[in-house]
Order: C-alpha cells, then structure tokens, then sequence
C-alpha cells in the first residue's frame, strides 16, 4: 500500500510538469480516463553535492539521435472505477522504439507490428531473409500497450512510459 | 538546506534505480548524433495515445492530447581526402589535392570553404596557386575545364542532406627542394549557419526557422593533404666491345662494336614513361635482330614488345621503359653494329 500511495504522488508531479511543458500541444478528449502524453529527454547536471546525476525535461525540439522519453499520464476523473484499462499508443513516425524501455507499474506490456495483434517480445516475429521466421527486433515494434491488470478507481491517476529514438 | 532535484515522475523504487541503468547503457550505445544525416529539419513528431477501458460494463476509449516536438537543423559534415600523397618536384605549378565536402547534417546547409598551406608538421609550405580553391563542378575527380574557382561567400556549394561535393586545392611546389621533404595544404569547411562546440544552439536559424544546433563536427571539419617531392635522377651509362676476324679488339672496318647501356633511376621519384634512344654511329651498320632489353631479345620490328630499330630520321634503337624507378631496377639494353 505503501508504494501506491507513492506512486501516485510522483504521477502528480509528473503531471505538473507535462502541463507546463506542452502548452502548444492539443488539448485530451473528454471521458472518464483522461489521457495526457509529454515528450521528455535525460538531461545530465551536477547535484548540490557534485555528483553528477540526469533529470528529465519536457522538450518541443529534438535532433536526429536523440532518446525521448514518452510519458502518458491516465486519470480516472468519474466517481466511478473504470475496468478493462488498456494504454495503446503509436510508436511515432520518424522514432522507433528502445528495447527494454517501456515501463508500467502493474501493467502487463505488449507489443504490435501491425497495430492489430499484440504479443509479448518474445512472440512477435517475423519473416527472415532465409525464408524462415525470427524473433522482431525492439526497432520494428510499431505499436506499444499498456494492459492494467485490474481496475482504477475514481481519482487514481497513473503512468507508463518508454523510450524512443529520433531516426 | 537546498534540496537536490530528483528526476520528475519516478516511484523511488527499485525498479526505478534498475530503469535508470538500462537508460544509461542504451545512451551510451547511441551516441549523439549516430545518423548520418536522419530525420530531416522541420519535421514535426506527433504522438497521441488512446486508452480503453469499461464503466459499469460499457467499454469505450478516449485519445489523448497531441504531443508534438520539431526536429531542429543538426549541423554536421565532414572533409575526406580523397588523393593519396601527391608525389611532384620541387617548382612544378597547380598541383592538386582532391578533397570531398559532405553534409552530414540533416538539412540543406551551405558551407564556406577556406584553404590553407601554412602547417606545422611538415617540411615546406606550399604556396596556394591563384585560384587557389576549385569546384569540382563536373565531378571529374581532378582539376578540368568545366570547373568554377571558389570564391568566399559567392559561390558557396549548398549540400543537402548527405549528399557531397569535390574540391580541388591548387598549390605551387616551392623551388630548390631536398628530394622527400613533405609539405601539407588543408581544406576546412564550416557551416554558414554557424559553427561552435557540440550542442550550440543558433535559435530560429535553422531552416525554416527551426533551431540549428551544432553537432559532433561543431559544424566544421578540416583535413590536409601531402605533397611529396621525389626527385628522380636517370643515368645511362655506355661501354663497348669490339671483336674482329683477327681475333683482337682492333676496331677496323668489318669489326663488330657490342654495344652495353645501363640505365639506373635514383630517388624517390618516378621517371614516368621513361624512352631510351640511341643513334647508330656514323660509318657502321645496325646488326640485325641484335637488341635485347636484360637479356632479352626484342625484335627489330615496332611491335607488342617495348623495342625498335628505326631508320627514320636517322638509324637509332629505340626500347620504351615505362615508369622508372629505383625500386624497379637497373635496365640493361645491348645491340650490336659493324663498322662499314
């Protein structure tokens, strides 16, 4: 319990942070989970005790190379819990995504070549040059999905998050 | 006590400090910058997400804001020498080094190209030929007719994105030079758009008014090329035996005069398409079928072989050596005449 109670307040702050850094972008649809996404990238400085340490800043430019961090941001804004949650989200055009980056706090992750059949890494194949079948690369993953193994109550809030790099 | 900023959003967990690691490897095997040239300036990235979910067993689903970021104008390129070491003699005029500008980067840039032939490092300084600086405007891979002097901030080449273009250096080779001194001339080409160290950013000078930020190359690379002055010094030297019926070595008339001529290359040059001649003495007469060039017989014929015995405008022998030099050897050419 104690975690969770964690996790969230690290959401909301996380959540503060998105507003302020994407005043340009469209505003989410209206329903009973909102969903905000914010484009970060890992920013090196050094600490107040000289360490040198990385923080994450939301960006609006990025330059071939770079790793952005995708942060989606779901809130349960109905007095009522919501089932059956899923986060799907597009691996944007002109990125492709880093193995091993996608994050979810109790939700299992899937991935898709097609947009249509998601799978666990190790089930999505595809052809090989030899006729046969291999296992995708992380780079061919076309679509990410967030799958919450149980239900958000009203006033939850919660993120997922994973890494991509500009082509 | 001023508190230390934590990284915005992250659970302080353990799989948080484990997420941290992976993040850290994965930047170290990508590099900044690691494409070549990548998604072109001004592109904008949009992402939207969707959620599903159920209320009271009615599923439905709701998009998310549309996240976007530009791509800003990366400034990048690199110089390559695409001559190897120019070998030339001391004095020889407009000799060239071949250079190739590339656009690295990931938009149009146009780029101010500079030479320069006083460096360190070597033995002499050439002198920049005037013009110094020439577009390879055909693509020849050398200096020909159809290419333009470059002149500062006239005609500045305009590269798009990976793609390249030649540059020919001209420089003038110094006289009384010792036989394999060195000396160097460089090409440096530096973005118009600015230059500066990695990551400087030129806000809103990009094109199409994105920000243009300096890369790896700080936006300017530079590299020289080598001329190299071998000299090459050719020597024949001539000796001569004469056999007669009286078996001595007086040379009278009906004598047979074997002729010996030892070419030698010296230094580090090359005698290029290097011909040997030698006139039949007045008064004898050409013993045919007598040339041989290192023991070997070549016919009298111009033929496939590289000798001749040639009656116009006056009898000589005649061998072509091709390309002397002191590692290709002594030659050794022999003919025979007999005195009229």
């Amino acid at each position: 319990m104690r975690n969770r109670i964690v996790w969230q307040l690290a959401a909301a702050v996380g959540a503060s942070a998105i507003l302020a850094g994407t005043a340009a972008a469209q505003s989410a649809e209206r329903g009973c989970i909102e969903l905000k996404t914010t484009a970060e990238l890992t920013q090196s400085y050094v600490d107040d005790a000289g360490k040198s340490a990385t923080r994450l800043v939301p960006i609006n430019k990025v330059l071939p190379g770079d790793q952005v961090v995708w942060t989606i941001v779901a809130s349960n804004v109905c007095a009522k819990p919501a089932a059956d949650v899923a986060i799907t989200n597009a691996v944007p055009e002109h990125m492709h995504y880093i193995g091993d980056t996608a994050f979810g706090p109790g939700a299992a992750i899937e991935f898709s070549l097609d947009g249509k059949s998601f799978a666990a890494p190790q089930a999505l194949t595809v052809s090989a040059a030899d006729g046969g079948t291999r296992t995708a690369r992380a780079d061919e993953y076309s679509y990410i999905r967030f799958v919450l193994g149980r239900a958000m109550g009203p006033s939850e809030t919660l993120m997922v998050r994973y890494r991509a790099v500009v082509l | 006590m001023r508190s230390t900023p934590a990284p915005i959003g992250w659970p302080q967990d353990a799989s948080h400090r484990l997420w941290q690691i992976i993040v850290i490897t994965l930047t170290a095997a990508l590099p900044f910058g690691a494409h070549a040239a990548g998604t072109a300036a001004g592109t904008t990235i949009q992402n939207t997400a969707t959620v599903s979910f159920s209320v009271a067993g009615t599923p439905t689903s709701t998009n998310s804001n549309a996240t976007s970021v530009t791509v800003a104008e990366i400034l990048n390129v690199t110089v390559t020498l695409q001559s190897p070491t120019v070998t030339t003699v001391a004095g020889a005029t407009n000799k060239a080094l071949v250079f190739r500008v590339t656009n690295t980067g990931n938009s149009n840039e146009t780029f101010a190209l500079a030479g320069l032939s006083a460096l360190v490092g070597d033995d002499f300084d050439p002198v920049p030929a005037t013009p110094f600086i020439y577009i390879d405007t055909d693509n020849s891979g050398d200096l020909s007719a159809a290419d333009t002097a470059y002149v500062a901030g006239t005609n500045d080449p305009t590269l798009a994105a990976d793609a390249n273009v030649g540059v020919i250096v001209l420089n003038n080779i110094p006289a009384a030079l010792a036989d394999g001194t060195r000396g160097r001339s460089q090409l440096h080409a530096a973005a118009r758009t600015g230059t500066g160290a990695p990551g400087t950013v030129f806000a809103g000078q990009g094109t199409g008014g994105v920000d243009a930020i300096a890369g790896t190359s700080g936006g300017q690379a530079q590299i020289y090329g080598e001329y190299l002055v071998g000299a090459v010094n050719v020597s024949a030297v001539k000796s001569q035996t004469v056999t007669n019926t009286f078996g001595s070595a007086e040379p009278v008339p009906g004598a047979t005069v074997a002729y010996r001529v030892v070419v030698t290359a010296t230094g580090s040059g090359t005698a290029v398409g290097a011909a040997f001649r030698d006139a039949i003495p007045a008064n004898t007469t050409y013993v045919a079928g007598s040339l041989k060039r290192n023991g070997a017989a070549l016919t009298d014929a111009a033929d496939a072989d590289t000798g001749a015995y040639v009656v116009t405008p006056s009898p000589a022998v005649t061998v072509a050596l091709g390309d002397l030099t002191l590692a290709v050897g002594a030659q050794t050419i022999e003919f025979a005449v007999t005195i009229n």
